[in-house]
């Protein structure tokens, strides 16, 4: 980290804070401050509902994933323009015109108040347990990369996010998430830029997409309908379609989002914005990956990206690691070479030729690979537990080695940005749902602008410092850390959409039936969590497919016991 | 008196396309072309 790079930093974050407090002075109720007086344009609500949705997770997670195996995670975003459309049809129209704060307000006027309440409370339950995964996990990598005290990342990230979130409401945290987003597409085109320009020379961006794709690191599309297998284009279509309606949908963190559009309209506009551009800005974040992975065919990659293991593995198994260090300095020159000679190849246009680099690059890519497993067996065995997930600390380490002054410094404002975006919006979404579906439903109905206006920050402030507090004392091991998010998503987000969409089309049901559905549902999501091994991203069709079937019977059944008794 | 500032709730057509369903429509196809370019790409390049 050199000057230009804190001086960048330091600005980034003055911003913020300086935007917060220019927005805060205007809020004087419960309208300023949860849905921005509804006066919001489509550009601003889009650009917040991409950045809410991309955290550091995305950009540090999503480019490992990519780095280890290629692109197939870019399968879980497809359906989201579909569902941007689903959404307009249905969700927007319907709340908006219900001049509603929470999505589950429009529950209780469609069924009971226990129904909403407890999908609230699901909702506060999900995302708090989220919530401090959004400041623990960059804070951990950037820790061991930069040498950074986890708790003071996750305090500067924390504290700054809370001050401009709590003073300046929903709609501060919707200008500033433009404004981050923006940022975070500038950084996805200079880290490809950084990559490239990375490359030996004579080597061309079209040889490096060749080069990946001799590995099948261009592997899109797997049509296969395995269902225990995570990423495909079944998973992506039916797993991650209800995956992403319920969490655009029914997440207060993003309907807080377009409940804020000055019209229908704007709120329409700003998912079809979304529609077009969310799926090529998630390949382009993969595709970085994919690059960064040909890039250390050229410079050789540490042995172990998570560099804190290296003096460990010096002190407990000196012998051993230096011997394996000395090989992996082999097969990294043979992978190299045979990389080199496979352009080549390929260039001089003798298909024999290609075909016989091709089996050598594999060969040495094969070789490589073991080495690199090899290390994992001695850290697991030193550790006597899975060391952490190597494939979350690729984009951070080559940064910090590769970066030029200045462009570290943007980079790390990227994530930063990427980390707080998502952090504002669902601080803010938490301590509206606190205070709309309970403090307000059952402890004070008729108190002030004034005085919700201050108990609303001060709920700002209590989610803020729990996701804090969480991420501080969060222990365990995270595998891929995008995983771990929408995993713990995809426990509640079924059912939650199933009692929607029984709001929305099913006409016969009630109260009673959508109550128990949901309960019905959440059982049957854990159940499927814990007996079976199928995918977590059909956990989502589970719950919706039995909060609507058991919804719907128990309200016939319901409707049928009070016909009788009448 | 000011009168209450008016919400527009009625759907109104979008700015461009001239309705809603055709914009929909634009995405349906958009997603198609974007499954079919992965497809491509992945049997194209992977090789």
């Amino acid at each position: 980290m050199r000057l230009a790079d804190w001086i960048i930093l330091v600005l980034y974050f003055g911003y913020v804070l300086w935007e917060g407090f220019r927005h805060g002075s205007k809020n004087q109720n419960l309208d300023d401050y949860f849905r921005g007086k509804r006066s919001l344009r489509w550009w601003a609500i889009g650009l917040s509902v991409m950045a809410t949705q991309a955290s550091a997770i995305t950009y540090i997670g999503t480019t490992g994933q990519a780095y280890g195996s290629g692109m197939s995670f870019i399968q879980f975003y497809l359906p989201q323009p579909l569902v941007m459309v689903v959404l307009c049809l249905t969700f927007v129209p319907f709340f908006y015109r219900a001049n509603i704060f929470t999505a589950y307000e429009y529950l209780e006027r469609r069924f009971d108040g226990r129904t909403r309440s407890l999908t609230s409370f699901l909702f506060l339950m999900s995302r708090g347990l989220s919530v401090s995964l959004v400041l623990y996990a960059p804070s951990i990598i950037l820790g061991v990369i930069f040498g950074w005290s986890e708790v003071m990342t996750i305090l500067v990230m924390s504290v700054t996010t809370i001050i401009y979130t709590t003073v300046g409401g929903n709609k501060a945290v919707i200008m500033i998430d433009a404004k981050q987003m923006m940022l975070m597409f500038a950084g996805i085109f200079v880290a490809i830029a950084l990559v490239a320009a990375r490359f030996p020379a004579g080597f061309s961006m079209a040889d490096a997409i060749q080069l990946a794709g001799a590995t099948h690191h261009w592997n899109n599309i797997d049509l296969s309908s395995n269902l225990k297998s995570d990423y495909t284009l079944l998973s992506g279509m039916v797993g991650g379609f209800f995956l992403a309606l319920s969490y655009f949908g029914c997440d207060q963190s993003q309907v807080q989002r377009y409940l804020t559009g000055k019209s229908l309209t704007e709120s329409r506009l700003s998912l079809i914005f979304n529609a077009f551009l969310k799926v090529p800005m998630q390949f382009l974040i993969l595709a970085i990956g994919v690059l960064i992975f040909v890039f250390y065919h050229f410079e050789k990659p540490p042995l172990n990206f998570d560099e804190s293991y290296r003096s460990m593995l010096l002190t407990r198994a000196g012998a051993e690691y230096t011997q394996l260090e000395a090989r992996y300095d082999d097969v990294f020159r043979a992978r190299r070479n045979s990389a080199q000679e496979l352009q080549a190849a390929r260039r001089s246009g003798d298909l024999t030729r290609s075909e016989s680099a091709k089996a050598r690059y594999l060969e040495t890519q094969a070789e490589f690979q073991k080495v690199r497993d090899e290390n994992r067996r001695l850290l697991t065995r030193l550790l006597g537990k899975a060391p952490s997930n190597e494939l979350n600390y690729i984009f951070p380490s080559f940064l910090i080695h590769y970066a030029p002054a200045g462009i570290l410094g943007i980079m790390l404002a990227v994530i930063f940005a990427a980390a707080m975006s998502s952090f504002s919006s669902e601080i803010n979404s938490l301590a509206g749902a606190t205070i709309i579906d309970f403090y307000r439903r059952y402890f004070n109905a008729g108190a002030s602008d004034s005085h919700y206006l201050w108990v609303s920050r001060g709920a700002t402030l209590f989610w803020g410092v729990f996701a804090t507090l969480a991420a501080i004392y969060a222990g365990g091991r995270l595998g891929s850390l995008i995983e771990a998010v929408n995993k713990v998503g995809s426990l509640f987000y079924g059912p939650i959409l199933g009692v929607f969409l029984l709001a929305f089309l099913v006409k016969k049901c009630n109260g009673t039936g959508a109550f128990w559905g949901l309960l019905a549902g959440e059982a049957a999501v854990m159940a499927v969590a814990y007996y079976t091994s199928i995918s977590w991203l059909y956990y989502n069709v589970v719950g919706v497919a039995v909060v609507l079937a058991a919804g719907t019977l128990l309200s016939l059944a319901s409707k049928a016991t009070t016909d009788g008794h009448g | 008196m000011k009168p209450p500032e008016r919400i527009h709730e009625q759907d109104e057509p979008p700015p461009i396309g001239g309705n809603w369903n055709r914009i929909y429509g634009a995405i349906v196809i958009y997603t198609l072309v974007l499954i079919f370019a992965l497809y491509w790409m992945t049997a194209a390049l992977n090789h």
